[in-house]
This record gives C-alpha cells, sequence and structure tokens, in this order.
C-alpha cells in the first residue's frame, strides 16, 4: 500500500487548513473548557510525546547506548555498560520492592546535575555579575550607581529580620531598613513590569504571526 | 463460686453457733424508734406527707441479722426475729463474700472470745428484724406505684426500692427458680434480693454493690435471651454427628428483643436543629455531588475578558488583513548592529554553532529571529553550521529554518545535529568532551551521517560565534553559565520578548555580546544587514505593534477602573 503523493500545494493548503482549525480550536478555550479545546490539547500533546520518544530512541539510546555496547570495544564497551547499569537500577524504581536500588542512579543525577549547576552559577552567573555590579561596561557613572542600588536594596528587600511587632501584630522593620525596603521593591515593580511587558509582546508575536499565516492560507485557497 | 443449692426453709433450732454467739455477744439492740424529721430523707418525707397513715404488713427480715451499731442508722436497726427468712446458702468461711464477712467481723467485738467459725448449716433461720413503727405507717406499695406507674404483685415486692437506690433495677425481672445461679460471686445477694416478700430483710448492700446488680440484671437478661432465642441444635459433623444439645448453643445477643419502650423522652427537635440538619443533610448530598474543578468566573470577570480579547483580536487581524503601516520604520534596537557586527567577523570558512532552544509554540516569535540569522550566515562561503538543541523539538526547528533559508553557496556545510540530553550536564559533555571511546556529539547529525569533525568537543573545536535562541531565561542563563570559562568565543543571544528582561543582565555584564529580542529584533537585524525578509514579515511587526497599542489601552484602562473601585470604599469610610 501506497501513500499518496501530495503536491506541495496540496500540502500547503493540507497543513494550513489544519493549523486554522486548531488555531480556532485552541482559541475556543476563552469561552471555558470545551471538548473541541481539549481534543486539540489532547492532539498536541500525543504528538509531541510521540516525537520526543523518537528523538531519545533513534538520537540518544541508540547511537550513545546500543552502538556502545555493539561496537566490539571493549574500552567502549565498559565505558557504555556504566551508564546502561544506571539505567537498569533507575528502571527498578517502577517496582516499590526494587525501587530503592533506583536511589543509587538518582543519587548519581542529583549529585552530577547539582555539581555542574552549581560550578556554573558560580563562575558564570555569581562572579559575572557581582563584578558588572560596580564595573558596569561603559564606564557611565550614573547607570553603575543605579545597578548598585538597584542590586543592593532588591536583595534587602528578600530579608525579614523585625525588630518586633506592633500593636496591630504586623512585623515592624527598623525606619532605616524600611525606607530601603521600600526602594527595593520599586525596583522589584519595574522589573516586574518589564517582564510581564515582555511576555505580552511575546504573545501578540506570536498572534500575529498564527493571524498572519491564516491569511496566507485563506489567500490560497480563495 | 458455686452457684447456690436449694436448700430448704431453716428451722429455728438450726440457728448456726457462731450466729448465736454473736447475738449474745453483741450489745441488746435499742428500741428503735421513729426517725426524727432530720433524718428521713427529703422524698421519703414527701412520701410520708403524701400517703395515707396505714401499717404496711411488710416486714423486713435482715438475712445478715449483724451490723455495727455506727454503721446502722437508727430506722434500720432492728432487732432480728426467728421467722424463717430466705433460704441461707451453703457457704463456707471463703464463699461469704466480703461485704457479709466485714458484718461478721463488726458483730464479735471480742475475736479472741468469739467461737471458731463452724460451717454453716444449711437449713440456718434468719432473724427478722422488727418493723419500726415509722415504717409501718407507711403504704409503700402505694406509694411506689404511684411512681413507678406499676401495680406491684405483692404488697412488699417494692420494699426493696424503699431505699430509693435501685428504682429501676429489679423491675421486669422474674423471680429466680431455685438452683438458678448467675455467673460471678453475687448468688447470695441475689438470692436475698429474689426472696419472698415476707422473708426480705433490710438490705445491707452499698451503691457499690448494687452497682454490681445492676450489671448483673443484663446479664441475666442475656441469659433468658439465649434460652428464648437460641434453640439447641442438632450437630451435623464430627463425632457428636446427629446428637442435639451436648453442645451449649453459642450466646448470640440480639439487641432487638430489648425492650426499652417508655424510657427515653419524646424526640424535641426545636426549630435551630432542624435547620442544622437540613444543612448538614445538603451539605452531605452536595459532596456527593460531582463538580468541576474550575469554578466559573463572575460575569464581569468573563466580560472583560471576552471583550478584551476581542478588542486584540479585532485590532490585530484588522492590521494583518488591510496591511496597515503602524510603525513608521523598521529596526529600533541598537543591539541588533551589534550582533550582525559580530556574525559579520566571522570568517567565510569559519564554525559558527546555532543552538536552536526554544519550542514551536514560541516559532511565531523566534522563527524571524532564526531566519535572518540564518540567512546572513548563508552569506559566507565555505562556512560550517553547526545546529544543535537541548529541547526535543530542536532538530525539527532547525530542519525548518534550513528549509526555509536560502543558501547560494551550496559548498557551506549545515549540519543539524540534533538533541543533545541531559540539560546543563549535556552542555557541560558538550564543552569539555566525551570520554575516550565514546561518540561525541559533534560526530555525527540526527539522521546518523558522520560531519566529519574530528574535534571531541566544543573546545577543542573552537567554534567562531555562537548563536544562541531562545524563549526561556533558563536555557539562556544555563548555556552562558557553561560557556563563561571560554569568554573568547562570542555569543550573540537572539531571545522572545518575555525572556528579554532576565537575559539582558548578561548583555549588561558583557557575558553576551550581542542581543536581540522578538519581531522588533528580527526586523532591525534584517535592515541592518539588508537581508530578504519573508513575505508578509512585516505586516506581523506592525500587527504586534498595534496589539501592543491596544493592551496599552486596555491596561490604562483597567487600571484606572479597579484605582477607582479601591477609592470608593475609602470615601464611603471618612
Amino acid at each position: 500500500m501506497t501513500l499518496p503523493t501530495l503536491t506541495p500545494l496540496q500540502a500547503d493548503l493540507l497543513g494550513g487548513g489544519l493549523g486554522f482549525i486548531f488555531t480556532i480550536a485552541l482559541l475556543s478555550y476563552l469561552v471555558g473548557d470545551n471538548p473541541l479545546y481539549r481534543a486539540a490539547l489532547h492532539i498536541f500533546i500525543g504528538v509531541a510525546a510521540g516525537y520526543a520518544a523518537l528523538v531519545v530512541i533513534y538520537q540518544v539510546i541508540a547511537p550513545r547506548l546500543v552502538s556502545p555496547l555493539l561496537s566490539g570495544n571493549l574500552m567502549v564497551v565498559a565505558l557504555a555498560v556504566v551508564p546502561f547499569v544506571l539505567f537498569i537500577l533507575l528502571a527498578l524504581r517502577l517496582s516499590p520492592g526494587t525501587a530503592l536500588l533506583g536511589s543509587i542512579s538518582a543519587a548519581y543525577l542529583v549529585g552530577v546535575g547539582a555539581a555542574v549547576a552549581m560550578g556554573g552559577a558560580l563562575t558564570g552567573t555569581i562572579t559575572g555579575q557581582v563584578q558588572a555590579t560596580w564595573l558596569a561596561p561603559g564606564g557611565n557613572l550614573l547607570n553603575n550607581v543605579i545597578i548598585l542600588i538597584g542590586t543592593v536594596t532588591t536583595l534587602l528587600y528578600f530579608q525579614f529580620w523585625v525588630r518586633g511587632r506592633t500593636v496591630t501584630g504586623e512585623d515592624e522593620r527598623p525606619a532605616l531598613l524600611q525606607g530601603i525596603v521600600n526602594v527595593g521593591q520599586v525596583f522589584l515593580v519595574v522589573t516586574l513590569g518589564a517582564v510581564y511587558g515582555g511576555m505580552i509582546l511575546s504573545g501578540l508575536a506570536v498572534f500575529s504571526q498564527r493571524l498572519l499565516a491564516i491569511a496566507n492560507w485563506l489567500a490560497r485557497v480563495f | 463460686m458455686e452457684p447456690a443449692p436449694a436448700v430448704n426453709p431453716p428451722a429455728d433450732e438450726a440457728l448456726p453457733e457462731w450466729l448465736l454467739a454473736a447475738e449474745a455477744a453483741a450489745e441488746p439492740l435499742p428500741t428503735p424508734e421513729a426517725p426524727t424529721e432530720r433524718d428521713i430523707p427529703d422524698w421519703l418525707s414527701a412520701a410520708v406527707d403524701a400517703a395515707p397513715a396505714s401499717p404496711s404488713p411488710a416486714v423486713l427480715p435482715p438475712s445478715i441479722p449483724v451490723q455495727a451499731q455506727d454503721d446502722i442508722p437508727d430506722w434500720l436497726d432492728m432487732p432480728p426475729t426467728r421467722q424463717p427468712a430466705i433460704p441461707a446458702p451453703q457457704a463456707g468461711p471463703d464463699d461469704i463474700p466480703d461485704w457479709l464477712q466485714g458484718a461478721e467481723q463488726l458483730s464479735t467485738p471480742e475475736p479472741a472470745t468469739a467461737p471458731p467459725p463452724a460451717p454453716m448449716p444449711v437449713d440456718a433461720p434468719a432473724p427478722t428484724p422488727a418493723e419500726p413503727d415509722w415504717l409501718s405507717e407507711l403504704d409503700l406499695d402505694e406509694m411506689l406505684s404511684a411512681e413507678t406507674g406499676t401495680t406491684p404483685s405483692t404488697p412488699a415486692a417494692s420494699s426493696a426500692d424503699l431505699f430509693g437506690l435501685t428504682p429501676d433495677l429489679f423491675s421486669g425481672l422474674e423471680q429466680p427458680t431455685p438452683g438458678e445461679g448467675l455467673k460471678g460471686g453475687s448468688d447470695e445477694l441475689l438470692s436475698e434480693l429474689f426472696s419472698e416478700p415476707g422473708e426480705r430483710g433490710p438490705l445491707p448492700l452499698s451503691r457499690d454493690d448494687l452497682k454490681t446488680l445492676d450489671g448483673l440484671r443484663f446479664e441475666r437478661i442475656l441469659d433468658g435471651q439465649e434460652e428464648a432465642q437460641v434453640a439447641p441444635r442438632e450437630e451435623k459433623v464430627g463425632a457428636l454427628k446427629n446428637v442435639t444439645g451436648v453442645i451449649r448453643p453459642e450466646l448470640i445477643f440480639e439487641g432487638g428483643s430489648l425492650r426499652a419502650a417508655g424510657v427515653g423522652e419524646p424526640v424535641v427537635v426545636t426549630d435551630t436543629q432542624r435547620e442544622r440538619i437540613v444543612a448538614l443533610d445538603a451539605l452531605l448530598n452536595a459532596g456527593a455531588e460531582t463538580r468541576s474543578a474550575v469554578s466559573r468566573s463572575p460575569w464581569p470577570v468573563r466580560v472583560a475578558r471576552w471583550g478584551t480579547a476581542a478588542l486584540m483580536t479585532a485590532v490585530v487581524a484588522f492590521v494583518i488583513f488591510s496591511d496597515t503601516p503602524v510603525l513608521p520604520q523598521a529596526g529600533l534596537q541598537p543591539a541588533a548592529g551589534q550582533a550582525h557586527a559580530v556574525l559579520e567577523s566571522v570568517p567565510d570558512d569559519g564554525i559558527v554553532l546555532v543552538i536552536f532552544d526554544y519550542d514551536p509554540a514560541a516559532g511565531g516569535e523566534l522563527d524571524p529571529l532564526a531566519d535572518v540569522l540564518c540567512a546572513h550566515l548563508a552569506k559566507k562561503p565555505n562556512l560550517t553550521l553547526l545546529a544543535i538543541s537541548t529541547r526535543a523539538a530542536g532538530p525539527a526547528l532547525a530542519s525548518r529554518t534550513f528549509a526555509r533559508v536560502d543558501r547560494p553557496d551550496s559548498d557551506s556545510a549545515w549540519w543539524n545535529l540534533g538533541y543533545l540530553p541531559g540539560s546543563s550536564v549535556g552542555v557541560r559533555s558538550l564543552v569539555i568532551g566525551m570520554p575516550g571511546g565514546l561518540p561525541s556529539p559533534l560526530a555525527r547529525d540526527y539522521s546518523g551521517a558522520e560531519t566529519g569533525i574530528e574535534a571531541g568537543s566544543l573546545r577543542a573545536l573552537g567554534p567562531d560565534a555562537i548563536v544562541l535562541l531562545v524563549d526561556s531565561a533558563q536555557e539562556a542563563r544555563m548555556w552562558v553559565e557553561q560557556l563563561a570559562p571560554y569568554p573568547d568565543v562570542p555569543l550573540v543571544a537572539a531571545a522572545s520578548a518575555g525572556a528579554a528582561a532576565f537575559i539582558a543582565p548578561y548583555y549588561e555584564s558583557g557575558q553576551i555580546d550581542a542581543l536581540i529580542t522578538g519581531l522588533p529584533g528580527a526586523a532591525a537585524y534584517q535592515a541592518v544587514g539588508e537581508l530578504s525578509a519573508p513575505a508578509g514579515e512585516r505586516r506581523a511587526e506592525n500587527a504586534q505593534a498595534a496589539g501592543a497599542l491596544a493592551a496599552l489601552l486596555v491596561i490604562a484602562l483597567g487600571s484606572l477602573f479597579y484605582g477607582l473601585e479601591r477609592l470608593r470604599p475609602r470615601r464611603g469610610g471618612l
């Protein structure tokens, strides 16, 4: 049995039509949860999961585990046995009786992941950002001062020392610290506002592209 | 303790020696006097006033004739009589109840002179005390029948209730048959209690004893049920097959046969209780119903949501379909020039690593960025472009970008290396390389074709530039952190507008050489590089700008509306 071959135009029209239908289905969530939205959501999740499984099989397991094990090179096989054993132990977590053995693999993954993340954060973020706080590129003194004030006051915003409680039961900070915290709160609000604005722009960009694709499809169809 | 055997009525001459000695040793009891008003309990005083003064024929013979003089109240302190009393149980010294032993000791003030305990004769007659005058004047039967609503079967049947301690203890109980013993050690007590009216003496019982009897009453009721409800069964199996009545039937407690009619008061349900019952019933019924986990928003919120969505859709759709120019010109991002300069400095035969770390959902914003950046690199002859991703969908996005970009120089090698697992660990392994012998991520592309790259790590490869396409700040931070030890490699970041705010600090610190964001960034880069844009790209940029203006208007109106709403109660409170 051979599948019918589609011309590029037919494939474009078919793909555009499916895209139009799925766009309408997903936007129908505005009126509430409905079967059309759920059907589109489940299709997307299923397709994404299936695609990810194939990618893992063909790009991870086959070239990085099976091929080394079958290579015949003793050194390569020995190196490939280690992740294979860890993989088997991790799979044992599926059974409650053997789940304890899977902790070895989990501990290895967590330990290595934490070490790599901590090392990267130390050299890539903490050192670089602390250095840039008082030595911002460009040599603009005003910019450096703003960055320094913003960093210090924002960090102090997340400390919760309290001298006591007021008669109404609220935590009372020292007056100087409260003033610093208020400045940090302003920086936080500005930052979160910028993030929120960026997210709106991202959504608008995606929405514009989707409407543009529908417009192009409609132009080809009619 | 063995059950009390059946005994004959005792004869006068059969009194035990110890009892006779006790009587002789005891001081002569004073003649009982009529109790004063102070000695009679309140309830009895009322009964005396209410009852007609008629002598009661009942005589209260004491089954235990001796008591300590100090422990016996005046109205109970009566001399024993020789009238036949209840059959005295045959009991040795060890079988005598504790309370009886105490009475015996009290009756012998000089233990040295007291006769040795002799076996108690079976037919020992119980002395009968004389009835006091005040008691004989009471019509107890009539009084008790009026109190309990029952008619006593015998005139003295309620004399035991005279003490007011067990008004309902013995009601409804049948007289025990001779030889019918009870469990436990209270057979003597029950024999005393179930004796004939004329044979009954004052009850030397404390409240604890009566409580014990109260429990035995239920025990007897259960025994009666056992006999009434459970019939002997014929054995079906074993050595006793076809034999009936050998094995005692199992005791079965059937609560339904216990009748408590008239004991409790009629149930009175107040209005408040009825309301609570109705509310509880409704609550329990509502808990069993299926409810949606998502609560329905109030209609003003829904109207605001639908209105906002309709406005944004109308504005964007109008610009898209009408091709209305909103922005006067493209390219407002100065970082686009920096990014262009970085990629322009790459040699024609250089190596560039392009990282596709975004999802297809963000393709509407990041695909134009990928297109313009790759289009610029496509101008480089003999350039080696390596695409990689830490997301599963990344290879598909890279392939689609490769397909969209027109490459005039066919000698350039563009490799889609595919998926790099392990997140930060995978990036680290790409940077520093895999252990010897294991395949390098740079060796083959996603389809398995060999790339011809001999370097096993990014450090060994030494790319001329790295282009980072991300829609999340986490991925950007991960790449920046792992590439931090090699600051000589230029890094260009193309991010979505939502992630730009968190990536900007790395750009400000110099860890990222150039940062372009969103559709404006793509348009700016396109303008700087004089690159050809896909059809309709300009319309999408205008539509995004128009949508941003509409969103600004909605935010302003919403802030004004909710700000006034907050001010309203404050004014009212002043």
